[in-house]
């Protein structure tokens, strides 16, 4: 039914707008993200100030992320996923890739293509009042199982082959001290084979759902000054409690605890959901 | 009691030799001609990578061509060099952007038979996979592919010699330079890398002049019950970590040594926590795979870590069952490690004795392995 109105939609339009009463026509919703230091934009080729304990300076390398199941949710509750558009580039399936980076500044592993949004369709109502979405890969497509696997899963920055797996979110930049300081959360702890299949120490799954969010008029805010508000981007690991400037989704890494916690996650343990505090996500 | 090594070296040997022998490959998979060393079985090799001469051919190009890092300064042979075993002499190596690589790069003699991957890593069981590892790793970066993956694509296929490569070995593909066309040519080469012609080797075929009465001393130290090496490093390449084609997969196993105990809880240096990393069990820090010990003498300094400079080295470790890190950061006593394995504990060696074990590890030094011109530098 759907295919049939997107594809015959310019002779149907006007009967579409008589229809639209029932909760049958369809519209094509972009959610649109928004990566900020606090209220400023975040983009490459900028220092920007006042971030983590230390007040460090940064300068941004690399940030995307994959998200999933983009859902639209009703006042009434009801919930309508996007039908993303199957662009070729960006989207596939239920699967998004965001790329912040454009390749100007630090952004050396950056290319002009940058997507800051998810497109796709879904009925159309006017009393959308949140949404929810899934970061990463879940654990049956996460698996760098064979051959490549069509755009946006073809992105090697995002390729975890170390764990056998996808970065689900990657977020490096430089500090004074730290050439680069890290922040990769994906599926951690893995051990398994193609044959048997993987179970993971912390699948590290994040939903999340922003109440208050109307897709015409706002935006998810992803602020890396909330992200950070608890580590210390300066400071550079001891080798002795700590090998890595940042987290790398590890289990005995000190700075991981202070990175999940914005994402409802604890270091350690499944990675189950837990409630998200509005310091890395919010609505704008 | 004595003549238990004699038993278990012997019937490694007929089974290995069993194993080549008496199942003959189907038609198709023997379309490839391995040249295997007497006595060894066929390696395992992935459904969707069959064996070619042509992908050997381009893999050994691929290994040694500098081009295939980001910045064109580094290859595979850089840390995998031919003389030493494939491996590279240093305690630790540094990447093509300078990073600090944590681990030791180990030899690659026989690699094909391995069960899993690289020192500890569980998820790591194909050589395809493997092969990502150091191509696209970002943390440490090795050969830094992926800032410029698309740039080093067109740099290979703006090479004829490529062109014709690429096309003879995988003819079946439109576009045959990328990712998945690379790491299977890469691990192709690397299944050839066969070490079967080293004294014990012959000693194995029967031929028992091969060994000196002094390595012949070590053997016998080495799988007999004082030393206990035979337990874990067992089996043709002296290593438990081992399959053949058509065998079924065994539970893997990792061990750890007790070379650190930090707080005395067990705990290894940060970097490298051994199978902690992928399970997450306070058992499993400082756990490590059994390295095979073909060419041993070629691969120094030992030890995940690089840690222990010499073979003798490594044997004062085993005969003091562990080691007691007296100062520095990592500082702790190993020999009391809650996760060693009970077959680490002391024991006492004559020096004539530990002579001897040193001995038997150097008649695993295959000296046409690193002289055989298959396996050398096809762009010198
Ligand atoms: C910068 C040095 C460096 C480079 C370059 C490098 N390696 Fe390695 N290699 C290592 C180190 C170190 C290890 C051990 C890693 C670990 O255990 O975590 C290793 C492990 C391996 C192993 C596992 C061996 C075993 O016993 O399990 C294979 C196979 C391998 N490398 C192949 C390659 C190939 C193929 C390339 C080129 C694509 C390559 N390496 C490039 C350093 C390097
Ligand atoms: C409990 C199992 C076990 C026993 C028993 C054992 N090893 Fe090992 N061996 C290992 C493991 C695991 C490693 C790697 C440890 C690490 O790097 O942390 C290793 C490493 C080595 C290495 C270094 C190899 C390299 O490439 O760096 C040598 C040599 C060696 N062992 C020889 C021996 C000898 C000789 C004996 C007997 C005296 C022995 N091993 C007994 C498990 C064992």
């Amino acid at each position: 039914m759907s295919a049939v109105l997107k594809s015959a939609s310019w002779w149907l339009l006007p009967s579409l707008l008589l229809m639209q009463g029932c909760g049958e026509s369809e519209k094509t919703y972009t959610v649109r993200f928004s990566p900020q230091v606090r209220e400023q934009a975040l983009a490459c080729g900028t220092s920007y100030t006042d971030i983590g304990t230390s007040r460090g300076v940064i300068d941004l390398v690399d940030f995307r992320a994959y998200v999933r199941d983009v859902t639209l949710v009703r006042a009434n509750g009801e919930r309508h996923p996007l039908a993303l558009d199957q662009d070729g580039t960006w989207q596939r399936d239920n699967l998004a890739l965001l790329d912040f980076v454009d390749g100007t500044g630090e952004c050396v592993a950056g290319n002009p293509g940058v997507r800051a949004e998810v497109v796709g369709t879904a009925p159309e109502h006017d009393d959308y009042t949140a949404l929810e979405f899934k970061l990463g890969l879940p654990p049956e497509r996460n698996h760098l199982n064979g051959p490549i696997e069509p755009a946006p899963l073809n992105a090697p920055q995002m390729w975890w082959s170390w764990q056998g797996g996808f970065k689900f979110v990657k977020l490096d930049v430089r500090s004074r001290t730290n050439e680069l300081f890290y922040f990769h959360l994906g599926a951690a702890g893995c051990t398994g084979s193609v044959a048997e299949g993987y179970t993971c120490g912390a699948d590290n799954q994040v939903t999340v759902l922003l109440n208050g969010f109307n897709p015409d008029t706002n935006q998810v805010v992803l602020d890396i000054a909330g992200l950070y508000s608890g580590v210390d981007v300066e400071r550079v690991p001891d080798g002795v409690t700590d090998s890595m400037p940042g987290c790398m989704s590890g289990a005995n890494d000190p700075e991981c605890p202070l990175f999940f916690e914005h994402f409802g996650l604890t270091a350690s343990t499944s990675g189950g959901p837990q409630t998200l505090p509005a310091t890395f996500f919010r609505v704008r | 009691m004595f003549h238990a090594w004699k038993v278990s070296a012997v019937l490694g040997a007929l089974l290995a030799v069993g194993c080549g022998g008496k199942d003959p490959t189907p038609p198709a998979a023997s379309a490839y001609a391995w040249k295997l060393p007497a006595g060894f079985p066929e390696p395992v090799v992935p459904g969707d990578n069959p064996m070619s001469e042509a992908k050997v051919e381009l893999g050994r190009h691929l290994f040694y061509d500098i081009r295939l890092s980001g910045n064109g300064t580094q290859s595979c042979a850089s840390c995998h060099e031919q003389q030493r075993a494939f491996s590279d002499g240093r305690v630790t190596p540094v990447g093509a952007t300078g990073d600090r690589v944590p681990r030791n790069a180990p030899g690659l003699a026989n690699v094909a038979y391995l069960s899993t991957y690289t020192w500890a890593n569980p998820v790591l069981e194909t050589l395809e996979k493997q092969a990502l590892v150091p191509l696209f790793n970002e943390h440490p970066t090795e050969l830094g592919l992926t800032p410029r993956f698309e740039e080093v694509l067109q740099r290979l296929r703006d090479d004829a010699r490529y062109q014709e490569l690429f096309r003879a070995a995988f003819p079946e593909e439109a576009e045959p330079v990328g990712r998945d066309t690379l790491v299977k040519a890469l691990a192709s080469f690397q299944r050839t890398l066969l070490s079967g012609e080293a004294p014990y080797d012959r000693y194995l075929r029967g031929e028992t002049s091969a060994l000196s009465p002094a390595a012949k001393r070590g053997m016998e130290l080495f799988f007999g019950e004082r030393a206990e090496c035979y337990h874990c490093h067992s089996g043709p390449h002296l290593t438990n970590s081992f399959r053949v084609r058509d065998s079924t997969p065994e539970e893997l196993q990792f061990f750890n040594t007790g070379l650190y105990n930090m707080n005395g809880n067990g705990t290894y240096p940060p970097d490298n926590p051994g199978l902690f990393e992928f399970t997450r069990k306070e058992g499993d820090w400082g756990r490590f795979r059994v390295p095979p010990l073909r060419n041993v003498a070629l691969t120094a300094p030992y030890m995940h870590d690089g840690s222990i400079a010499t073979l003798e080295g490594v044997i004062d470790h085993y005969m003091a069952g562990g080691r007691n890190v007296t100062e520095g950061p990592f500082s702790g006593d190993g020999r009391a490690n809650p996760n060693k394995d009970p077959l680490v504990r002391p024991f006492t060696l004559s020096p004539d004795e530990r002579a001897d074990l040193v001995a038997f590890l150097e008649s695993l030094t295959d000296t046409e392995f690193i002289q055989d011109p298959r396996f050398s530098n096809p762009w010198e």
